[in-house]
């Protein structure tokens, strides 16, 4: 009798000690009213600025790049900065337009859009990449392909990245109409993969029989993830197309546009900024020479958009 | 006797039982407390784990979502995740703020509160009203992008614990009715050799001996059976060698008692032998008249009867023999013990009284020659210690049920310190030679087989009274 007494009060001390290991209880009280929605809300204050990224890289990967280095602008500026992704270039394009953002690190593309709508933007700034301020398109295929050339894909499926993409969109186009066929016809199907790394993708896992892609977003990921790569064969590509650029709004305080473009230009000089710098792949940011996007431009027309 | 076994069965039964249950009481409660604990806790973990789960999954789904505002997506991703089964509630905030909710009309501020902000959320257990909820947390992009929270209703957890309750106290219960139902049968298993240990026990009469009681099976309580019927088997022999023992020493106190009668006796056969003698010298000298010849004839022949009454009296008093009852008066036994011990006493220059205050006529039932004994012993006893000129008084007594003969003396009485001893085999105030000690231990075997008593008075005036007392009625 004494021992199961025993027995009893031992089994309650240990349910009694496992219990502290079960989780925190809270009491919560709903008369506190309602949380406020972000969506739809006030307006930030009006030193805020605010900057886009066009979605040449998925939105995950765009804000893992982007995001410390719009910290930093900030931080150069004494200015809030606070980041808006959209999922596509005309999105980007819109926000500009409306005055929604005041400046964005555009493609080339939809830098080509908004000058054929008369925005008026100027480009602050362009990247300088492997010693270049140009980059360009490459068609590529899935590792295991027959395909040798940009006709072998005829009739076959292809991903697009977006409809204002230079290098995903409107050069191959462009390549297609160059050899005298119709590109609506060309291939049996097309997606619009909306970035670059998701055209990759799509094409390493043979989704898709044919992709094309920015040479920049192609040499990040050789190099990121070199397994997927090997998935991939190029298979032809542009000649040098001018980089997508950093553009604002001209109504923006001159003074201000000066100072940002000053930011920028100067990011490599200092060591937090080259850390910046090559998580992005790129070299510094340079002023553009006169006519960097005339080729560019001659694709977008010749792609008959 | 059988009361006192059903008792005591019962008793035994109801401690079995009352051990059974109250073992099996405690383990399973602890097996309810326990099991229930550990399983409730299982299952909380669980729910831990799939809320984590679809919280994830839900993060994994809108982080491009959510850093593109787009608010349809993040909306589309909540609703989804609430159609998971006991998913309450999932929204997604950021710094307070709620970019989507399955809270229609607005998501409380204080479970939207409840967690600091920017901490990697831990499960918690939300008490709202009386229902209990559990909040688990995913971080988008490590808390940066913002938080998807996923509230689970732990509703079903606590049936799920109060089922689990239910379904281990049945079990409990069923498990203490058959508890019961073997402590009953144990305790039946265990009660029946007992019980006929107890009946063997209770009529148990060393003199008779008894039937073994049989041994079953081969457990504790068959050989407690072989133990007890050994004891039985002991005793029976012991109560004989007891019985033999004295019968001897009642034969050789007869003998004793001999001793002391016979120099009374001599002197009773003396005179009848002396007128024997006159006779014999009358006869020799041969003038004698017919009639004086025929009233010596008859002299002589009651001189002899008168011999051969004594002479038989002592022999029949000298032989053993089995108890043999039959109705008899006090009075008579007195009148003989009296005549027999007369000679003694004259001897011994001691008054034999017999006292002739009898009342009624009672008879009781025993065995002439063996009272006759035990009366003797006493009367010698009482002239021993009685000194010359004193007097032993024989008197019949009388109480309800019972008859009895008294012997008073005029002795010094028994000292207080020996009185206890008096009946004990071979305790002797006499002198060596004059006695085996036996006298009175012997009187009382024959009491107890007349199922009578012995009783001792010591009266302020001094001397001693033995009372030998018998039941009254005889056929």
């Amino acid at each position: 009798m004494r021992a199961s007494g025993w027995l009893l009060a031992a089994a309650l001390v240990w349910t009694g000690a496992c219990r502290e290991v079960t989780i925190e209880e809270v009491t919560v009280t709903l008369d506190g009213g309602l949380a406020p929605t972000a969506f739809g809300g006030p307006r930030g204050l009006d030193t805020e600025l605010r900057v886009s990224v066009a979605s040449i890289l998925s939105p995950t990967d765009a804000y893992a790049g982007y995001a410390e280095l719009v910290e930093h602008l900030a931080r150069e500026l004494g200015r809030t900065v606070s980041l808006s992704q959209r999922r596509s270039y005309r999105e980007t394009n819109e926000l500009l337009a409306a005055g929604r953002i005041d400046f964005a690190f555009v493609c080339t593309g939809g830098y080509a859009d908004l000058l054929r709508w008369g925005e008026r933007v100027e480009v602050l700034a362009v990247p300088v990449i492997d010693g270049a301020m140009t980059y360009q398109s490459l068609v590529i295929v899935p590792a295991s392909s027959r395909a040798t050339r940009l006709e072998d894909l005829a009739g076959k499926r292809f991903a697009f990245t977006d409809e204002l993409s230079l290098s995903g969109f409107a050069y191959p186009t462009w390549a297609v109409r160059q050899r005298g066929l119709d590109p609506r016809r060309f291939f049996s199907a097309s997606y619009f993969t909306a970035s670059h790394d998701r055209s990759i993708e799509a094409v390493a896992r043979g989704l898709v029989d044919g992709a094309a892609v920015d040479s920049h977003v192609w040499r990040q990921l050789v190099k990121a993830r070199p397994a997927l790569a090997a998935q991939v064969r190029i298979i032809e590509q542009s000649e040098p197309l001018g980089v997508p650029p950093v553009v604002a709004l001209e109504r923006l305080d001159p003074e201000l546009r000066a100072r940002l473009r000053a930011a920028l230009l100067s990011l490599h000089q200092d060591e937090d900024g080259r850390r910046l710098l090559e998580r992005l792949g790129i070299e510094r940011f340079a002023e553009p020479p006169e006519a960097l996007y005339g080729s560019a431009l001659e694709v977008i027309r010749g792609a008959g958009r | 006797m059988r009361q006192l076994i059903a008792r005591l069965r019962a008793r035994l039964w109801v401690k079995l039982a009352l051990f059974g249950v109250l073992g099996v009481a405690a383990t399973h409660t602890l097996h309810l407390v326990i099991g229930r604990d550990l399983a409730s806790r299982a299952v909380l973990q669980e729910q831990v784990a799939r809320g984590q789960d679809v919280a994830r999954l839900v993060a994994r789904q809108v982080t491009d979502a959510m850093l593109v505002e787009d608010a349809v997506s993040l909306q589309e991703a909540v609703e989804n995740a609430a159609r998971s089964q006991n998913v309450a509630w999932c929204f997604i905030e950021r710094d307070g703020r709620v970019f989507a909710s399955t809270f229609t009309d607005g998501t409380p501020a204080g479970l939207v509160g409840v967690r600091p902000k920017g901490q990697a959320p831990g499960p918690l257990i939300l008490r709202v009203g009386n229902r209990r909820y559990l909040d688990v947390g995913a971080p988008l992009l490590g808390g940066a992008a913002g938080v998807v929270r996923v509230g689970l209703d732990l509703e079903p957890l606590a049936k799920t614990r109060h089922d689990l309750g239910v379904y281990l106290g049945l079990v409990a219960l069923a498990t203490i009715a058959v508890g019961v139902l073997a402590a009953l049968l144990v305790g039946r298993k265990v009660t029946r050799p007992a019980q006929a240990l107890l009946s063997a026990a209770a009529g148990f009469d060393p003199a008779v001996g008894a039937e073994p009681v049989p041994v079953r099976g081969s457990d504790e309580f068959a050989e407690l059976t072989v133990r007890f019927n050994e004891m039985m088997a002991r005793l029976h022999a012991a109560h004989a060698e007891y019985q033999a023992s004295v019968r001897k020493a009642a034969s050789s106190e007869r003998l004793v008692a001999l001793g002391s009668l016979v120099a009374g006796v001599a002197h009773e056969v003396n005179n009848p032998l002396a007128g024997l003698k006159n006779v014999q010298a009358a006869f020799r000298k041969g003038e004698l008249s017919p009639e004086r010849h025929q009233e010596y004839v008859e002299l002589m022949g009651d001189a002899l009867g008168r011999i051969e009454a004594i002479v038989g009296r002592l022999l029949e008093f000298g032989r053993p023999r089995p108890l043999a009852l039959a109705p008899l008066r006090p009075q008579d036994l007195v009148r003989e013990i009296s005549r027999l011990a007369g000679a003694a006493a004259r001897q011994r220059g001691v008054t034999l009284a017999e006292l002739d205050e009898v009342v009624g006529a009672g008879r009781v039932m025993g065995d002439r020659l063996q009272l006759g004994q035990a009366l003797l012993n006493l009367v010698l006893n009482a002239l021993h210690v009685t000194p010359r000129g004193g007097a032993v008084r024989l008197r019949c007594r009388e109480r309800p049920g019972w008859l009895g003969v008294a012997v008073e003396d005029d002795g010094p009485g028994i000292p207080p310190e020996l009185r206890d001893r008096v009946l004990d085999p071979f305790f002797t105030t006499k002198p060596e030679g004059e006695g085996t000690g036996l006298g009175l231990s012997v009187t009382r075997a024959i009491v107890d087989a007349h199922h009578g008593e012995l009783e001792f008075a010591f009266p302020a005036a001094g001397g001693t009274t033995v009372t030998l007392w018998l039941r009254a009625g005889a056929p």
